[in-house]
């Protein structure tokens, strides 16, 4: 408390200082009275890598003791094929076999070795657990399956019936049950290096979305003069007036929340800086800009903080080879770099990053030389508190038309859905056993409550 | 409370269409008998509303001429406005190279290879065309049918895309489906082209992606629709799904056989090299069998009264396409679905069922039994009494102007000199033009905003605090500075008007509140911004007209268009 508050009136210091403290001191006064609760005294950050358009993870982990399950269906006149000679080697005791990473992700396999990197298998939006012939005689699913839209927003959920109208993110609504760690500081405790993420709408937190470089741009054009003094407390006063406009409401709520911020952030990261290299990817530039906002972490009075970052490109319909080669160069150098950081850092157990995506892609290859919108996927979880080097949940049998296909293209019935990924997660994070039920509510259909890939 | 009030606005809409009704049939037989002309001059504020949903943004110049021929004349005179569009760029040469050899000037390579010839045009015509409710009904489609730069770069392409969106805007929904289905831009986008039937020996399916799009956000969507675009109940209350898997299979077997057009004079053959030019074809060999196409029958969407729901075996790949566009465009979703995503554009995010319902009828049957008569549909959007007067009372009535529209307007209202390389400064505030994330476009048409109880507000996908910031500095930019160049290139407002009245502040909020709020302005926000004013030295009238232009296109009741 002492820490946010001292950093507020540092951070009000700023040109507009009038202004901007008068406006802010009632913010004060609420926070102050919300400061009851137990402050955390170890730091806690989740990191999520949503990898839109749905990853075929297919050709990300790939059977190597058992190549000819993968290479029946996608051989070498697939179009897609990735030889088993190129796959970067790892062993899953779970599964007593030998499995490989694609080509181009050799840190990752570094990681894995280290045991840093876990795989999750086969993993996805279920309402309960789904056999073949519960699936095919018409059992509860989740809605929409294999569209874009809704399947990003029942990962991001874990509401798998449909989100619907109000919906907050399994992010989000953790954050609204572990906030109180924080201790009362007023800062964000989420933020999107991604624009607006359903993941991180909570029911009382919303997260703050910094434009990219530090902070972002902060409001421009009040040098220090009478006029600029009354015009900028005028646009605060204007910030406070909705009418009783649902839209104007809404609007002035963000921007707000924007100018309070951004200042904020852009203070607290002013001077900060890593020795490990990022790449200058897009995803490298935002786990670069989560490790800097990690290290200020003191400045904003923060101690469990949720981050949200993406890649885009994923929807491999077609050129699927050469698209992967590059979209898995990205996330597996973009990722080493953030574990280096954290290690640099020396928080590499109390930070854990994991991806998400749409969905997985159809086992069979589709004319272009690419896949379709499937349902299971292969996910990766990354930190010193991941209990690594093995395989979680069960590796699919890749036949088409076997027993893991909802019919015969290759569309893998998730064995481990997203509840039980996400509560393991927001366990490790500090959620009470007691707000599990509340955060994950189709978490009661399954048996396995914490599937044990971090501690 | 909320019921009574719901009942008065049925029954004064009830009237009001009922007269509008009478006034556009009539308009069908007699197109000088309008609604405009056979009552009052419209109201200011109405006129300025009509603007803000109708063009780029109001001028003083379009509120004197809406004011002075009425509301239909106008858009008559909209309908037969000479189109902008843009240029259908030339092919420049795969090697870049050799288009552009070392020592070409910088702007070689932008104008052939990217976005940035379209961008401008965009800009120019947004600003100074005349067929503004074209390029707002055009830019609407192009945010449902979407192709993006992100992954077709050749401007020749997208120029040949947009076009076809600018040439149907006032056409009929049926040949924006088939132009798009067969424009190559979006053949490459969805990978409809080379789209192959089933390969038996590399076990290949055919591709998917154009298949599913296609129904889910170009036509149909996802879940059966009443005509009031409410999605309908099963008996257990569950929403029914217009597809199931199998449907999207027979659509994407349908569409297998189709390559690029040949090049000029080159033969045609199984995948034709890139042609973003002519539409694609159906690929025949030399015995004129189109080979590459699915013979086998298909299951196509089913519903009551469905035109082909099966396309039988061994049709011609032709044929089939024919029936299966068919197929989806007589679906009972299609009015619906386009008319929402129509009116969100336009007009307002949260529309009453009511208002839907009234424009898909018109999408169903223009007046003289044509289904899909979008010029219907803009009119229906744009004059229905939900749409009009001067004051909605609904809390969630209006949408956020999104990033290009809240451009637009400001630069339309202050007269900007431009020279239309606006591109990057609007991308700052989150929305990149002609190049959106992906095939679900700038943002979700069904947005819904966080913490609102379930107000719909597609804009507010991308309107974050950083995004929402960006917004009041552009702001800055416009009122205090320029973008770019000084004139007469880059981008500047002219403030002279305003600072011409400047000595009197209530006259320049008069002003503004016209132009900029029709008429909106409540006493609060006119004390904030005349204190502001006053604030500044009594002489400089410039810095005094900046001061109340910055604090009215900074406000949330200015981002807001209602």
């Amino acid at each position: 408390m002492n820490n946010s508050r001292r950093n507020f009136l540092r951070t009000t210091g700023c040109g507009l200082s009038a202004a901007a403290a008068l406006s802010s001191f009632a913010k004060l006064e609420t926070i102050a009275n919300a400061a009851m609760q137990e402050k955390a005294t170890d730091y806690k950050a989740l990191v999520c890598i949503f990898l839109f358009g749905g990853n075929d993870a297919n050709n990300m982990v790939i059977p190597f003791t058992n190549y000819a399950a993968y290479n029946t269906v996608r051989g070498s006149n697939s179009g897609i094929n990735i030889p088993q000679a190129n796959l970067r080697q790892i062993n899953a005791p779970s599964h007593g076999a030998m499995f490989g990473l694609h080509p181009n992700m050799p840190d990752m396999q570094t990681l894995y070795n280290q045991q840093k990197l876990a795989v999750l298998c086969n993993a996805g939006t279920l309402v309960r657990p789904l056999t073949k012939s519960d699936f095919q005689g018409g059992a509860p699913r989740p809605g929409n399956l294999f569209s874009h839209d809704d399947q990003q927003l029942q990962m991001q959920t874990s509401l798998s019936q449909g989100p619907g109208n109000g919906a907050t993110g399994w992010g989000g609504r953790t954050a609204d049950q572990t906030n109180s760690l924080n201790g009362g500081s007023f800062f964000p405790m989420e933020i999107s290096l991604s624009g607006q993420a359903m993941f991180l709408n909570g029911v009382t937190q919303r997260p703050l979305v910094p434009g990219s470089g530090n902070g972002g741009s902060a409001l421009a054009g009040f040098s220090d003069s009478t006029g600029n003094r009354a015009r900028y407390q005028a646009l605060r006063n204007l910030m406070n007036q909705d009418n009783n406009l649902t839209l104007v409401g809404a609007s002035n709520n963000v921007l707000r929340s924007g100018i309070d911020n951004i200042n904020t952030l852009n203070q607290a990261l002013n001077g900060v800086t890593l020795t490990t290299p990022f790449p200058g990817s897009g995803l490298g530039n935002q786990l670069r800009q989560i490790a800097q906002i990690i290290k200020a972490r003191a400045s904003i009075g923060l101690q469990r903080q949720i981050f949200f970052a993406s890649m885009g490109g994923y929807d491999t319909h077609s050129g699927q080879l050469a698209s992967h080669n590059g979209l898995f160069t990205e996330l597996s150098q973009a990722m080493k770099a953030f574990y280096d950081a954290t290690v640099e850092l020396n928080i590499a157990n109390n930070v854990t990053s994991f991806t998400l995506s749409d969905f997985g892609r159809t086992f069979q290859p589709a004319a272009g030389a690419g896949t379709d919108h499937a349902w299971g996927s292969h996910h990766l979880i990354m930190g010193g508190g991941v209990r690594g080097g093995d395989f979680y949940g069960r590796f699919p049998n890749l036949a088409l038309g076997g027993p893991d296909d909802t019919n015969r293209e290759g569309r893998w019935i998730p064995t481990t859905s997203v509840d039980q990924y996400g509560a393991t997660l927001a366990q490790w994070f500090g959620l009470p056993a007691t707000a599990v039920a509340g955060v994950f509510p189709n978490l009661v259909n399954f048996g396995v409550r914490n599937l044990g890939f971090v501690v | 409370m909320k019921r009574l009030y719901l009942d008065r606005l049925r029954q004064f809409t009830a009237q009001l269409c009922v007269m509008l009704c009478v006034a556009l049939c009539l308009g069908q037989l007699a197109p000088v008998t309008t609604l405009a002309q056979s009552t009052t001059p419209p109201a200011e504020a109405d006129v300025v509303r009509f603007l803000e949903q109708a063009t780029w943004g109001p001028t003083d110049t379009s509120v004197a001429r809406v004011q002075q021929i009425g509301f239909e004349a106008w858009l008559q005179e909209q309908f037969n406005a000479p189109l902008t569009g843009y240029p259908n760029l030339a092919v420049p040469p795969a090697d870049r190279c050799m288009a552009c050899p070392a020592g070409s000037p910088p702007t070689c390579e932008r104008d052939l290879y990217t976005m940035y010839p379209l961008q401008v045009r965009f800009f120019q015509n947004a600003l100074r065309g005349q067929d503004q409710v074209r390029q707002r009904a055009a830019f609407a489609l192009h945010k449902i049918l979407v192709v993006s730069s992100n992954t077709i770069s050749q401007p020749s392409a997208m120029s040949r895309y947009l076009n076809i969106l600018f040439n149907n805007a006032f056409g009929n929904y049926r040949d924006v489906l088939q132009q798009i289905t067969l424009n190559p831009a979006m053949g490459d986008y969805l990978d409809m082209v080379n789209n192959a039937k089933p390969n038996l020996r590399t076990g290949v399916e055919p591709n998917e992606n154009y298949a599913r799009e296609v129904l889910q956000l170009f036509s149909i969507g996802k879940v059966m629709l009443n005509a009031d675009g409410s999605a309908k109940r099963d008996a257990a209350g569950n929403a029914i799904p217009t597809y199931t898997q199998d449907t999207i299979e027979g659509f994407a077997h349908t569409f297998t056989g189709w390559t690029y057009a040949p090049l000029p004079g080159a033969v045609s053959k199984w995948k034709n090299p890139r042609n973003y030019v002519a539409p694609m074809i159906l690929y025949r060999n030399a015995q004129g069998v189109d080979e590459q196409h699915a013979k086998e029958a298909k299951q196509l969407l089913q519903y009551p009264g469905s035109r082909f729901p099966t396309l039988l075996s061994n049709q011609d790949g032709e044929m089939d396409l024919q029936q299966a566009i068919d197929n989806i465009f007589y679906h009972p979703n299609v009015g619906p679905f386009i008319s929402l995503r129509l009116i969100r554009s336009l007009v307002t995010s949260n529309p009453s069922p009511a208002y839907v319902a009234r424009v898909a009828a018109k999408f169903d049957n223009n007046g003289a039994n044509m289904r899909g008569d979008l010029k219907a549909v803009v009119r229906a959007i744009l004059l229905d009494a939900e749409a009009r007067g001067t004051n909605p009372t609904p809390a969630n009535y209006g949408k956020l102007r999104e990033p290009l529209l809240f451009a637009t307007n400001v630069l339309r209202a202050f007269n900007a000199t431009s020279d239309g390389a606006m591109t990057s400064s609007v991308r700052g505030l989150g929305q990149s033009l002609f190049s959106p994330n992906s095939v679900f476009s700038y943002f979700s048409p069904e947005y819904v905003i966080p913490g609102s109880g379930g107000t719909v507000g597609p804009e507010f996908l991308i309107h974050s605090t950083s995004t929402s910031v960006a917004r009041v500095n552009f702001v800055n930019k416009a009122v205090f500075g320029r973008f770019g160049d000084a004139a007469p290139n880059g981008t500047q407002l002219n403030l002279d008007a305003c600072i011409a009245l400047a000595a009197n502040p209530n006259a320049l909020l008069d002003k503004l509140n016209k132009l900029m709020l029709h008429g909106t302005m409540s006493a609060a926000m006119r004390t904030e911004i005349l204190n502001a004013i006053n604030a500044v030295n009594a002489t400089d009238l410039k810095r005094r007209a900046q001061t109340a232009i910055y604090l009215v296109a900074a406000s949330s009741q200015y981002q807001v268009q209602r």
